[in-house]
């Protein structure tokens, strides 16, 4: 039973990193109909600026809370960035261009962030203390909690911005239908933009949660962008709370694989999140919170 | 009386496809003005050539600013409303929602005043402020569409068949309301329609559009008496 816990627990925790991940994929999704291929490596780009603010040696060595602050203010100004310059050209064009202009990104942010910072691999300190917590029987480190807590709480700031502010609603409102926005007023290209940042800023925060588990270096979000892609697919790609659900069922559903299938171990635990997005798409193409629009003519 | 908007030499079209060709007309301040056409003549186009969605030539100035190179939510920020065709109701969002989107540029303090209006002219909305618009019927959408643009507060709405997909007694209403916005508050009307008999009763002035082109132009009654337009557009 401890045991069970103890997986269900990290299960949780790094399926909120997915589920972070995911989030910051639907958000571009939604807007623009688009699969940002280039998430992981716009979330690694600002985990290596994290670094830089944070690293006794190579870095300016300031507090590592000041630093995740530093990298996720530059994920949001980097991101609105990418759609002003990368993205906008190719606004008209089609989702095929679209999709091949986000995998070029993908090969650039990753060559860009080994000139710029380093090809080989840095630590990052974590903003939690070292340690663990006993429930019982359950050891539960302090990393974990500290990731699930800051990500619930990022997941409420959204839910408050997107529910109660007029840039949310005009947000959503962008993403719904940009010709009636603009007939309202809303200038919809900045509202993109403030998407992309968003997102790009959900994307560094998790880069800089999962760093002290996995290392900085510039393949660090590959494995888990899979697994965003898993949980987005799971929870329907144009639901934001479905992607968090979608993240922690990703989760746990690997960490219970892994621990009670011997032959899964680690070794074939990125193929769990494969079997999940068919399984999914197989039964459930919408995912589980994806809605099937309805309209009445 | 000064023109709210002064329309010359508008041109425009959908890529080698001309639509309007050179068309000139204006609205008053406080004016209610309406356009007939049968499919096809290049109402649509007219107003989304002015609204920013189409790409045109020629000289269109609201309130003296010129229109033509300006973005379509520039145009709207300068006080240009447009309730489209097909309504354009954001299906996902709750009819309260929607009415906010149209008061996204209000002052806070304004926005609730120019709620509660709109769901004093249309009643209706009020009981389903809290359902999904896409779940509304087509009038009802219609309404919303209508009472979406209106918190806005715009100084000249253009109307894209406003009477489409509306019982005729609910386009009686919706057009006495309108008559009604229009004599209290002042707001300019540009209204397309093919519902000719109840465009008339509320427009000032009338054109009719064939073709890309102003054909025929008069006072709402004229355009009523008038024997092509009776034919045409009336039915009689």
């Amino acid at each position: 039973m401890a045991l069970f816990l103890q997986r269900l627990i990290d299960g949780i925790g790094n399926g909120m990193l997915y589920g972070a991940v995911a989030l910051a994929l639907v958000l571009i999704y939604r807007a623009t109909g688009l699969v940002n291929f280039a998430q992981g490596e716009m979330a690694m780009f600002c985990t290596f600026v994290t670094w830089k603010l944070a690293d006794q040696e190579l870095g300016f060595g300031l507090p590592i809370v000041v630093g995740i602050a530093g990298g996720v203010a530059f994920g949001f100004l980097f991101g609105a960035a990418v759609e002003r310059v990368v993205v906008r050209p190719f606004e008209g064009a089609d989702h095929l261009r679209q999709m091949i202009v986000t995998l070029g990104l993908f090969l650039a942010l990753n060559a860009l962030a080994a000139w710029v910072f380093t090809s080989s691999t840095e630590r990052l300190d974590s903003p939690f203390p070292a340690g663990s917590l006993r429930i019982g029987g359950v050891s539960v480190a302090y990393q974990q909690l500290g990731v699930i807590a800051v990500l619930l709480v990022m997941a409420l700031l959204l839910r408050l911005l997107f529910a109660r502010t007029r840039l949310g609603l005009a947000m959503r409102g962008a993403a719904m239908n940009p010709e009636s926005s603009r007939l309202l007023g809303v200038d919809v290209s900045r509202m993109l933009m403030v998407g992309w940042g968003l997102s790009a800023a959900i994307g560094a925060l998790a880069g800089a949660l999962v760093a002290p588990t996995v290392f900085v270096s510039p393949t660090m979000m590959q494995t888990l962008l899979l697994y965003g892609f898993a949980a987005a697919v799971l929870g329907g790609f144009d639901s934001a709370p479905g992607a968090l659900v979608g993240g922690v069922i990703v989760g746990v559903v690997q960490a219970m694989a892994s621990g009670y299938i011997s032959a899964i171990g680690t070794q074939l635990q990125l193929a769990t999140a494969f079997v999940l997005i068919l399984v999914v798409l197989m039964l459930r193409p919408q995912g589980l919170f994806g809605r099937v629009s309805v309209e009445r003519v | 009386m000064s023109a709210v908007l002064e329309v010359e030499g508008l041109t425009a079209g959908y890529g080698s496809l001309t639509v309007l060709r050179d068309i000139g007309f204006r609205v008053d301040e406080g004016e209610i003005v309406v356009i007939l056409g049968a499919n096809g003549a290049g109402k649509t186009t007219t107003l989304r050539a002015l609204a920013g969605l189409v790409p045109a030539r020629g000289r269109v100035e609201f309130q003296g600013t010129p229109l033509l190179g300006r973005k379509a939510d520039a145009r709207a920020r300068l006080g240009l409303g447009h309730v489209p065709e097909g309504r354009g109701t954001f299906t996902d969002l709750t009819v309260e929602e929607n009415l906010r989107m149209g008061g996204i540029r209000l002052p806070r303090h304004e926005l609730a005043s120019a709620l509660d209006h709109a769901y004093g002219v249309f009643p209706q909305l009020a009981a389903l402020r809290d359902r999904a618009a896409g779940r509304l019927s087509g009038g009802e959408q219609q309404m919303l569409s209508v009472a979406r643009a209106l918190v806005a507060r715009p100084r000249l709405l253009l109307l894209d068949e406003p009477s489409m997909g509306l019982a005729p007694q609910i386009t009686a209403e919706l057009f006495a309301e309108l008559r009604r916005i229009n004599e209290r508050t002042g707001m300019a009307l540009l209204l397309v329609e093919q519902n000719a008999a109840a465009a008339l009763t509320i427009a000032h002035r009338g054109h009719v559009l064939e073709s890309g082109d102003l054909v025929l132009s008069g006072s709402g009654t004229e355009l009523m008496g008038d024997p092509s337009v009776r034919r045409a557009y009336l039915g009689i």
